[in-house]
Formats: structure tokens, sequence, C-alpha cells
């Protein structure tokens, strides 16, 4: 068995979980950064511990990821790194874009892509994609900005003869607390993902045998991986989510983190998981309809673009990456890929860095200045 | 579509997320309306039920029982959520 290039795949795959860390950041944080309920420093911070602590609560779902979606048989190491490669690269680009876009849509669709290359289309169960994956994704958003809407509606109506200095200050509190059960859920089912994919790995590579669990250093990787990538904290993304789609207030971040927290809990309860991305964006553009504030649908509409093409863009990305993989051959294919994502990973950095996001300036008024995604050429 | 679509788990997702996730946010703010009404920093109301400036009287017993029974539920749902994440 290829020992190099399962070392490479465990390594990929926690490269992935960074990133998945990173992009998911604002999902829990945004309002509380955007508020100033929470130092946006110290928000990343704290999301990172509870990703760390809910990435070991609970290790029932591990194993689960493309089950149902693709043939277990065709997965094997080289179509399991071309589906990372895909993942991660289209992470990188919509962090890029500041669009906070599912990160296991872009895993999945990674796969989905790398197996269309390896087996056809046999290899793919489109069923499985369509229940599992597309209904859920079209169901998440609007759910969630049904509850956000309705919980922001109530809080206001109830609090209405508060007078608003003291509302502002005391809702922080529950902004925060639902903050961090969302930073918990995110650990524990994002983290697990990855776990998920390193255990196929290990299996398809023989590692260990079939039907085995969740060694504990995949864990602790896993769980450090997703903490580290939160703690980075995914600058561009928070922006977006926090000052892009509507402006928020304490209150309204409390319905808008306790909708995301009710319904991500509530969804893998009832066996129905739902992207946290897709929930918490939906959250957050509830809570500005139930206050009856301007939600900036041009925003809105750029993050349901990428969304829709998560699945197949990351699908591409994989598809390419197995493709040049098996024309090369051996390891010379695998380290060529390897070497054009670290590449790519490298541009995205670069591009990145010309026009920056950083705690310091993540609250600027979104009006002001041209979105993130139109870099100066000037600077 | 219909095959692809199990409702009844995706109703029960939607009934249970309003329930809990609209429901929450209200009580917490009922609560600390009652903390606001226990310290008198309530708005009062004229005749015709439009606020004015000035601040009704504290109503000690009913804010502090409003606050504590919905804090106490929110503590409960928040110990719910963590009971959830672990035992999924």
């Amino acid at each position: 068995m290829d020992t190099g290039l399962l070392v490479v795949v465990v390594l990929t795959a926690l490269a992935f979980d960074f990133t998945n860390g990173f992009h998911d950041t604002g999902n829990a944080m945004a309002t509380s950064i955007a508020t100033g309920a929470l130092k946006p420093r110290f928000a990343v911070a704290l999301s990172g511990v509870l990703n760390l602590v809910g990435a070991f609560l609970s290790l029932s779902v591990a194993a689960t990821i493309a089950s149902g979606i693709v043939e277990q048989d065709v997965v094997t190491l080289p179509v399991v790194f071309a589906g990372l490669v895909g993942g991660i690269v289209w992470n990188l680009a919509t962090w890029y874009l500041g669009i906070p876009s599912s990160s296991s849509h872009a895993l999945i669709g990674g796969l989905v892509g790398s197996v269309l290359a390896a087996a056809g289309t046999s290899g793919v169960v489109w069923s499985g994609l369509a229940s599992k994956v597309i209904v859920p994704a079209l169901v998440a958003p609007v759910a969630a900005a049904l509850v956000a809407s309705l919980g922001t509606w109530l809080v206001y109506r109830i609090t209405r003869d508060v007078p608003e200095r003291n509302r502002t200050r005391d809702f922080r509190w529950g902004q925060i607390g639902s903050a961090s059960l969302v930073s918990l859920a995110h650990g524990t089912n994002d983290a697990q993902k990855t776990m998920g994919i390193i255990l196929l790995a290990l299996i398809a590579g023989g590692a260990v045998p079939e039907g085995s669990g969740v060694p504990l250093w995949v864990v602790f990787a896993c769980g450090l991986a997703i903490a580290l990538g939160t703690y980075l904290g995914g600058w561009r993304v928070i922006r977006t989510l926090g000052k892009g789609l509507v402006e928020i207030q304490p209150p309204q971040g409390m319905a808008a983190e306790t909708s995301s927290a009710a319904v991500i809990l509530l969804s893998s309860h009832f066996g129905y998981p739902l992207s946290t991305t897709h929930v918490a964006s939906g959250s957050i553009l509830g809570s500005g309809l139930g206050r009856g504030d301007t939600v900036r649908w041009n925003v809105a509409g750029r993050l349901v673009s990428a969304w829709v093409i998560t699945l197949p863009a990351a699908g591409a990305v994989g598809a390419l990456a197995y493709v040049v993989q098996h024309a090369l051959g051996g390891g010379l294919g695998d380290g060529v890929v390897l070497v054009a994502l670290v590449a790519a990973s490298a541009g995205f950095w670069w591009a990145a860095r010309r026009k920056p996001v950083r705690h310091d300036n993540v609250n600027d008024e979104w009006d002001l200045e041209v979105p993130a995604s139109q870099p100066v050429t000037t600077a | 579509m219909s095959s692809y679509v199990d409702w009844s788990a995706l109703g029960q997702v939607v009934l249970a997320s309003v329930l809990v996730g609209a429901g929450l946010p209200a009580l917490f703010a009922l609560g600390l309306r009652g903390v606001f009404q226990a310290e008198g920093r309530i708005e009062g109301h004229d005749a015709h039920g439009e606020s004015d400036a000035a601040l009704a009287p504290p109503r000690r017993v009913l804010g502090t029982v409003t606050a504590a029974v919905c804090f106490v539920v929110v503590l409960a749902a928040v110990v719910g959520g963590i009971v959830l994440i672990v035992r999924s």
C-alpha cells in the first residue's frame, strides 16, 4: 500500500479541516463581533476553544460524510485526495471573495467530482445527492430565516417599552451565550466530517482494519486543526455576515444566533443535518427582516449564487485533480497535484493580502468601501 | 421529487425549530423585561396606550418572578442543547 499517499491524504484532510474552521468562524461569531458584544480577537479565541471542545463531545457519526452519496467501493486514496483538493480550493476561493459558503458542500462537491472522473456517473448515488445535499440546502436558509425573523420580531415587540440603551447592553449576554452554542455545535459536526475522511483514508490505505473506530490521535488532530483555523478568523467572511447582509443590533444578533443553534441542533437530532453556513446566513438575513431593517439583497444574491455553484465548481476542481493525478500516474501525479494545491493556496493568500480584512477593520462601514471581492489594483 | 424529500422529518425540524429558535429569544426578552420592570426602568403608557417618556413605577414582585421563570427555562434549554450535542 502507498504509505506516502496516505500521509499526504491525512495532511490534506487536516488542511481542509483548518480551512473549514476559518471559513466558518463567522457563522457563530459575526453578529457578536458586529455589535461589539465581544472584542474581535476574543470572539475568535472563544469560538476556537469551543470548536476544540465540541470535537471531543461526540464521535458517533464520523464515518458517514460521503456514504449514500458516492459508491463506497470506488472511494480510493487518490479519489479522496482529489476530492479534498477540490474542497480546499473552493473554500479558499470563496473566503477570498468574502462569501460564506458551505464547507461541507465544497467537500462533497470535490468528492463527487473526483468520483465522476474516476468511475463515471455510476459512481455517484444521484438520489442520495439530491435528498441528502441539495434539498437540505434549499430548506436550510429559508427555515432559518423564518425562525430568526419571527424570533427577532417577538424580541422587539416584547421589549418595545424598554429604553433603547438598556436593551442594547443587556442583550449582549444572550448573544454571547447563543453564539457559543453555535461554536460548540460546529466543532462537533464539522470536525467529525474530517475525522470521517481520515478514517476512510486509513481504512482504504490498510492502516487500520475495516469497521474500526476513530483513533484518538485523529480526534486530537482534527479538533486542533479546526480550532486553529477558527482562531485565525476568516475576517473576510465575518465582515460579510456581520456587516454586509444587514446592520445588526444585539437583540437581533441574539435572535439570529439562537435560531442558528436551534435549527442546527434540532435538524441533526432529527437525522436531517443542515449546513451550518446556510443556516447562519439565513438566520442573519431573517433577523434583518424581523426588525424591518434594510437587507442588502445584492449581497444576499451573491451568497445564493455562490451556493448554487459550490457543488459543480468544487466538483470541477476535484475532477481535474483526479484527471491530472491519473494521467501522470503514481508518485509523480500525486506530487504535481500537491504542488498545484500549495501554489493555489499561496496565490489566494497573496491576493487576499493586497486588500486585507483583519480584526481591526472588520467592522468598518460597509458602503464606504469597495467590496473585498474587487481588489484595488493601485494598492 | 417527493421521494427525495422526507416531509415528516422536514416538518418536525421546522416546527421544533420555530418553537425553540423563536421561543427562546422571546423568553429571554421577557425575562430581561422583567428585570427592567422590577427596577422601574420601563417606559410608562398614557391612556391611549402610547408610551410616554416618564418611566413606569417599579413592579418588584411581578418583574422578579417573570425574570426568574424565563431565565430558568432558557438555562434549561441551553443545558438541553448541550446534552443534545453530547448524545448526538
